[in-house]
């Protein structure tokens, strides 16, 4: 949960700016509310403490006076009797008073160290309990000469409770002794006032705490939504699509974003088009010469059998240049072939015709196309594959006529192995072999392990490189591996099945080549 | 003596190409633009066309088309410089017989090759084959469904033959090469599937699905089993 919103958060401008908007919001208008809210509290609440202690003051007075009144009369005329009628009189007097400005209670209690009378006349109206007046305040008021106050909650013996202030002070009665007085007054209507004030300032809160919201969504879409087409046509753009352009409206800084960008991706999409033009127009030129080459060389050709094919008519010189002529324009042609093929690589335009070939097979029938005593060769193991036959021949013809250029006329072993999703195929010789740093420079075009030494099957220098890309097209390889003076290993592996992949891990080739050395 | 029509711009190849076959005892008629080939095919009605691809004026696959369109029988072999699978299918599909890349091995070859098409112009069975609901004219050289003929090239006929001949019979792609088109060498075998395409094209009623020519994957293709003598 977390994870996920922190990544949201790395990932989205967006969020992140509403999100930091409406946290500010909250704060800033949280201290606002909040001082506003306890500013009007304090307000109500002090004038009505003000206006309570006023009406208590008055009341109390006007309880002491009348309990003046007892003090002149005849001291045996006072009974308990008459004192309880006195006490009720005066809680009636005290509650009727002023009852208009706000509800309250009256509560007479008996201090502590009051030993006149024995009878205690301790009372309340409407059964508010005792204990809505708290201890120290009792205290308070019974050392005090003066009113003292306190917040409480008065509460009912009926379970009521509410909130009020308490107003005390502490009266001494005539034959009744010290009581207290307090006025209670309920604050229900006033703590009702601020609950109203405080969820009206909740509700403008909520309110402009959704338009905040939606202020910053809709602002920070208009900012951001740009950007992000703009990142999203500078992906399509870096994956290949370079015709994607930013759509820009207006001015802005934006605006100016997205021009700069379609600018560049102009620039660079001109840039590429021109170097695939170039690379083009040189594989389109180098096809077209071979292609308008092989006109003259079919006639040439044909001229030259045609000459070769009168030869014992001509003196020795002369059918021994016809020869010459011959070899020569067989060899030319060759070239040219092998020219176009490689044209064909080069312009990704080789395709695969599959069928199923027997690998056994194949290699006996390339190794009798070969003009060679097929003795040389030992042919070990047996497998099929899906693959283009001429090209397999191909890659055969060129390892197999590599191996007798270079095999010192020794044997050559070739070894077909079938695995999970490949076929492999070694081509073995015992001959002059190959170093090190001539495993890849042997399939570079037009390249000669020894310049000096002529090539006497007439190879054109380009069949190792024509093999790899055959091998590659089926989606396999050819790697080598040799010893100077022990000969070399070619090893072709290709998959089994038309256009899957090769899982097998690759063969171990020097361990493949030193098992074959005996 | 036999007689080919060679379309060829080249004037010194086609000078080179008239050399070698008159030496192989075929007529020759030269022509060097591919819009004068179809005139000239009509006034001499060669026994075979040799056509090559890229001519000025008309292009050489138009030309084969529009030779087709006058005479459904008559051999057409291209002889190209260009090799790549696509040319080739191209050409065979525009009704060609057979399909040569330039230069050839030897001109052996192609006096090989056209002589295989005059060949096939005087091959003589008699009879009737049935293939399925086909009836097949060895005498007329025609093909009927259900009394409609079906025209089809001289060599998709022969194939056809080939196969229907021997009911069953599975033929590798070589050998058909060999019984059909008369190669001794091994040679495209590309040639037996697009002919084997278009023939399915013309006789089979869903070529998706034939019926009539199977095809028997890793080794070749036979008729259909129902077809008999």
């Amino acid at each position: 949960m977390f994870s996920r919103l922190r990544l949201a958060l790395r990932r989205s401008l967006a969020i992140r700016v509403v999100l930091l908007t409406t946290t500010l919001f909250t704060l800033s208008s949280g201290v606002i509310g909040t001082i506003i809210f306890l500013q009007i509290e304090s307000r109500i609440i002090d004038s009505s403490i003000e206006s309570s202690i006023n009406e208590a003051q008055s009341t109390i007075t006007a309880a002491e006076f009348r309990f003046e009144l007892i003090q002149n009369a005849n001291p045996e005329s006072i009974t308990d009797q008459s004192l309880e009628e006195a006490f009720e009189q005066v809680m009636a007097l005290s509650i009727a008073r002023g009852a208009t400005v706000s509800a309250r209670e009256i509560a007479l209690i008996k201090s502590e160290e009051n030993e006149v009378r024995d009878i205690d006349l301790s009372r309340t109206s409407n059964f508010v309990e005792p204990e809505s007046i708290s201890l120290p305040l009792r205290e308070l008021v019974e050392t005090s000469n003066e009113i003292e106050w306190e917040r409480t909650e008065i509460s009912y013996a009926g379970g009521e409770v509410v909130p009020g202030i308490a107003i005390g002070k502490r009266i001494n009665i005539a034959f009744a002794g010290t009581y207290e007085m307090f006025v209670l007054f309920n604050f229900e209507s006033q703590q009702e006032s601020i609950a109203i004030i405080a969820r009206g300032l909740l509700i403008a809160f909520a309110l402009v705490f959704i338009l905040i919201l939606s202020m910053a969504f809709f602002i920070v879409r208009r900012v951001v939504d740009p950007i992000r087409s703009v990142a999203e046509v500078a992906e399509s753009f870096t994956a290949g699509d370079l015709t994607r352009r930013v759509t820009v409206e207006g001015e802005d800084e934006i605006a100016a974003l997205g021009r700069s960008f379609n600018e560049m991706a102009f620039a660079i999409a001109q840039q590429i088009s021109r170097l695939e033009n170039l690379s083009r127009m040189q594989q389109r030129f180098v096809s077209d010469v071979s292609h308008e080459l092989r006109n003259p060389l079919t006639t040439i050709r044909m001229a030259g059998e045609v000459i070769l094919g009168e030869k014992d008519s001509y003196d020795p010189a002369i059918a021994r240049s016809a020869e010459i002529l011959m070899t020569q324009i067989i060899r030319f042609d060759q070239l040219l072939t092998d020219l176009i093929e490689v044209s064909r690589f080069d312009a990704a335009v080789a395709t695969l015709d599959y069928e199923e070939i027997e690998v056994r097979a194949l290699i006996r029938e390339t190794i009798d196309s070969i003009d060679v005593e097929p003795s040389r060769f030992v042919i070990r193991g047996e497998a099929t594959l899906d693959g283009d036959r001429r090209r397999i021949t191909r890659i055969l013809r060129n390892l197999l006529s590599n191996a007798l250029d270079h095999g010192e006329e020794k044997e050559i072993v070739v070894t077909v192995s079938k695995r999970e999703t490949s076929v492999d195929v070694s081509i073995r010789d015992f001959g002059l072999g190959l170093s090190p740093d001539q495993f890849e420079r042997v399939f570079e075009r037009f390249w000669r392990a020894d310049p000096s030494r002529s090539r006497e099957r007439g190879g054109t220098g380009l069949g190792l490189a024509i093999a790899v890309e055959d091998a590659k097209l089926h989606g396999g390889s050819i790697r080598v591996f040799g010893e100077i003076g022990h000969g070399a290993l070619f090893l072709v592996t290709l998959p089994s099945d038309a256009g899957q992949p090769i899982t097998d891990p690759p063969v171990d080739i020097s361990q493949q080549f030193h098992s074959l050395l005996s | 003596m036999p007689s080919v029509l060679v379309v060829e711009d080249d004037q010194d190849l086609a000078e080179m190409l008239g050399i070698v076959l008159n030496g192989a005892g075929i007529e020759v008629d030269l022509v060097s633009r591919g819009d004068e080939a179809l005139e000239v095919f009509r006034n001499n009605q060669p026994d075979v066309v040799l056509l090559d691809v890229m001519l000025p004026g008309f292009d050489g696959v138009e030309v084969c088309k529009a030779i087709r369109q006058e005479s459904p029988r008559v051999p057409i072999i291209f002889l190209s410089a260009r090799g790549e699978t696509p040319d080739k299918i191209k050409g065979l599909d525009a009704g060609a017989d057979d399909y040569l890349v330039k230069p050839m091995e030897h001109y052996s070859e192609l006096v090989a090759r056209i002589k295989t098409q005059l060949r096939r112009n005087s091959r003589d069975l008699t009879g009737h084959l049935t293939l399925g609901d086909l009836t097949i004219d060895l005498v007329e050289h025609s093909v009927t469904r259900a009394g409609r003929a079906i025209p089809l090239t001289r060599l998709e006929f022969d194939l056809l033959v080939a196969l229907a001949k021997e009911p069953g019979r599975v033929f590798t792609r070589e050998e058909l090469l060999r019984e059909v088109w008369d190669y001794r060498h091994s040679a495209d075998t590309r040639l037996v599937n697009v002919h084997v395409q278009r023939l399915r094209s013309k006789i089979e009623h869903d070529p998706d699905q034939p019926s009539l020519v199977l095809t028997v994957r890793g080794v070749g293709y036979k008729s259909g089993a129902n077809g008999n003598r």
